[in-house]
């Protein structure tokens, strides 16, 4: 497991004045008031100051059923549903009808998920451990009566719920707790001392989980993975054992090939000469591995913090985006000497421990998964070939023109609002309010007429490169109001900002609006939007006269 | 371990959970003497207190003590037996 520091640590800890305020709540048939109190201290350490709001002791369907509850009085992050497999038990034993116990709390549940829906509130729901006493023996897993088939058949339920419901994501304690191994985790002592979910030894461990959930829910993700070769990916040195010489550590590869299906791109960066870093990649047979899988390859003798920012540059990506992969010490303290925004995960000397060590190093959490992730190096890829063509070009209009650029404008549809919630998720430059709409918020703004919802993809001679923005304005009185818009950097300079711009128009005009207004939200990275509204013709903060017929007039406003 | 060791240890886990600059107690010396002695507290001690002696004590048993001696006794008891 991952080392965190202590629970007393935690318990005390203070945020600094200067941390930024986030405020989430937390609800559970537990006390949760010292693991609230963990949580809050796991933020600080991370600069964040955090509120967290509680309900009183199992007290889980009365507050959220309860319209003036204190969780619907204020903005929230989200609310942690917090399920202890031990109370549970408890009402297991008093239950009158055993093998109707599950069916009964489900409905119950099942309840409140969608009173937080209604009340538009992100959830984060706790999977159950279920391996407690067995009055059944082995045969408990398959007799209806028992505690432990009950408490997996409720365990099943809350997952399925989770997937079904967008406003939904798991808390995955029963995850926690098998790997750590229910003895140490759970703790009956500290339950019938004061009714502690867990033992306050892994406090931390939860307050990990919720950060890191937190943090992919901020559009804090990590994209692109730089692996070094040489006892990394295969054991031995390319350069002085020869092709014939080297081993390819197989299972670390296929792991890595699965992170690069999931979304991650790719990259190398090794200390090697090119032409024999890349031999393996075309001509080992043992290779998992093969060019094609990586986005960007860089072989040469410069300090590896240079090469990273060259490949940042390359992929347009923020180096906070990078998780950098090496077994050596002396490279991972360079680049956390030199880049110290970029994730360097502690790498041990047994190659056998990579794959677990990168698993719990926390850069994997992701709310959203869609199948244009399995595209993503193909993209970057294309990109490099458009580069090259680029270059061969006369002119920037003649090198657009001859790419042959078809976008297609949809409406947010069920077919397309996964990956246009991703999209938002992972857009970070080219977002001019950061609003993070999350997947159930663009549902409901989707059904709802009030709202233009608008997704851009584009392809070109090079290849599809899917979905690439998505926009969506709110009707207000006359005007039309753009309430999010996002773009992926991949596409940037090709027009596409213009060609938004021109479908925000028609929206407007189809709707008999003849104003549209923008706004622009400082982040701490949409730097390149800032003037975005300016460009575009709108006029910073006040209302002008419309001179063409018909067209609506912009207007800006600068926050 | 004599209960003079056991007492300087639950001295150094007092001063550690109830954050103080440092702890003197006595045999008699009860929860009500400091402040921050809560009920959560008592439970963030006697796990404290079991990790570092090495010994086991029962919720039950942790209800029912009254006095930092008795505390003192329970463990004395339990690394003796």
């Amino acid at each position: 497991m991952l080392n965190h520091k202590s629970y007393q640590h935690y318990l005390k800890n203070e945020p600094s004045v200067t941390a930024r305020k986030e405020r989430i709540a937390i609800a559970g048939n537990c006390s949760t008031e010292s693991l609230s109190k963990v949580i809050h201290g796991y933020f600080a350490d991370e600069g964040i100051s955090l509120e967290i709001l509680e309900s009183a002791y199992d007290t889980v369907n009365l507050s959220v059923l309860d319209n003036s509850s204190v969780f619907y009085q204020k903005n929230i992050s989200f609310l942690v549903l917090f399920y202890s497999p031990l109370k549970l038990r408890d009402e297991f034993y008093k239950s009158q009808e055993k093998s109707a116990f599950a069916s009964e709390f489900i409905s119950d549940f099942q309840a409140v998920i969608q009173t937080l829906k209604k009340k538009n509130i992100t959830v984060l729901v706790t999977s159950l451990p279920t391996s407690l006493e067995r009055c059944f023996g082995d045969a408990s897993a398959i007799i209806e009566e028992s505690l432990i088939f009950q408490l997996q058949l409720i365990n099943s339920q809350i997952k399925k719920t989770v997937q079904e419901n967008s406003h939904c994501h798991l808390l995955d304690i029963e995850y926690l707790a098998n790997r750590v191994g229910l003895d140490q985790f759970l703790s009956e002592k500290l339950w019938s001392m004061g009714k502690y979910p867990c033992h306050t030894n892994y406090y931390p461990h939860i307050a990990s989980h919720i950060f890191k959930i937190f943090q992919a829910k901020s559009g804090n993700l990590k994209k692109v993975l730089v692996v070094d070769l040489d006892n990394t990916l295969w054991n031995g040195m390319i350069g002085e054992d020869g092709i014939d010489g080297i081993e390819p550590f197989q299972e670390f590869q296929y792991y890595l090939k699965s992170l690069k299906d999931k979304g991650f791109l790719l990259t190398v960066c090794s200390k090697n000469d090119f032409s024999n870093a890349v031999l393996p990649f075309r001509d080992h047979p043992e290779m998992i591995l093969k060019e094609e899988d990586i986005a960007v390859f860089i072989a040469n003798w410069e300090p590896k913090s240079t090469n990273l920012r060259a490949i940042s540059q390359q992929l347009n990506l923020g180096l906070d985006s990078f998780v950098f992969i090496d077994d050596s010490p002396f490279e991972r303290n360079e680049i956390r000497h030199s880049l110290p925004e970029v994730l360097v995960p502690e790498l041990s000397d047994d190659p056998t421990e990579y794959i677990t060590l990168l698993d719990q190093a926390g850069f994997l959490e992701n709310l959203t998964f869609s199948g244009a992730d399995k595209l993503r190096t193909q993209h970057y890829q294309q990109e490099n070939k458009r580069h090259a063509s680029m270059e061969s070009a006369t002119s920037l209009d003649d090198y657009l023109l001859n790419l042959g650029m078809k976008s297609k404008v949809e409406k947010l549809n069920a077919s397309n609002l996964e990956r246009a919630a991703q999209l938002i998720q992972r857009s970070n430059q080219f977002n001019l309010r950061t609003q993070r709409l999350s997947k159930s918020d663009l549902e409901r703004m989707a059904s709802d007429k009030k709202y233009v919802c608008l997704s851009f993809s584009l392809e070109d001679k090079f290849g599809d490169s899917g979905m690439i923005s998505v926009v969506i304005c709110e009707k207000k009185n006359k005007e039309l109001f753009i309430h999010e818009l996002v773009m992926s950097c991949r596409v940037l300079k090709r027009g596409m900002e213009e060609f938004i711009f021109n479908a925000i128009i028609d929206s407007a005009l189809e709707n008999s609006l003849d104003q549209i207004k923008g706004e622009y939200i400082r982040s701490d990275k949409n730097g390149m939007v800032e003037n975005l509204l300016e460009k575009s013709g709108f006029v910073l903060g006040t209302l002008k006269a419309s001179k063409q017929n018909k067209r609506p007039t912009f207007i800006g406003r600068k926050i | 371990m004599t209960r003079d060791e056991i007492k300087s240890g639950l001295e150094e886990i007092l001063k550690v959970i109830l954050s103080l600059p440092s702890v003197k107690i006595t045999e008699t010396t009860t929860a009500r003497d400091f402040k921050g002695w809560d009920s959560l507290a008592h439970i963030d001690i006697i796990i404290a207190a079991e990790e570092t002696f090495k010994v086991r004590i029962s919720a039950t048993k942790a209800a029912r003590l009254k006095t930092i001696g008795e505390l003192i006794t329970l463990i004395h008891e339990k690394k003796n037996e």
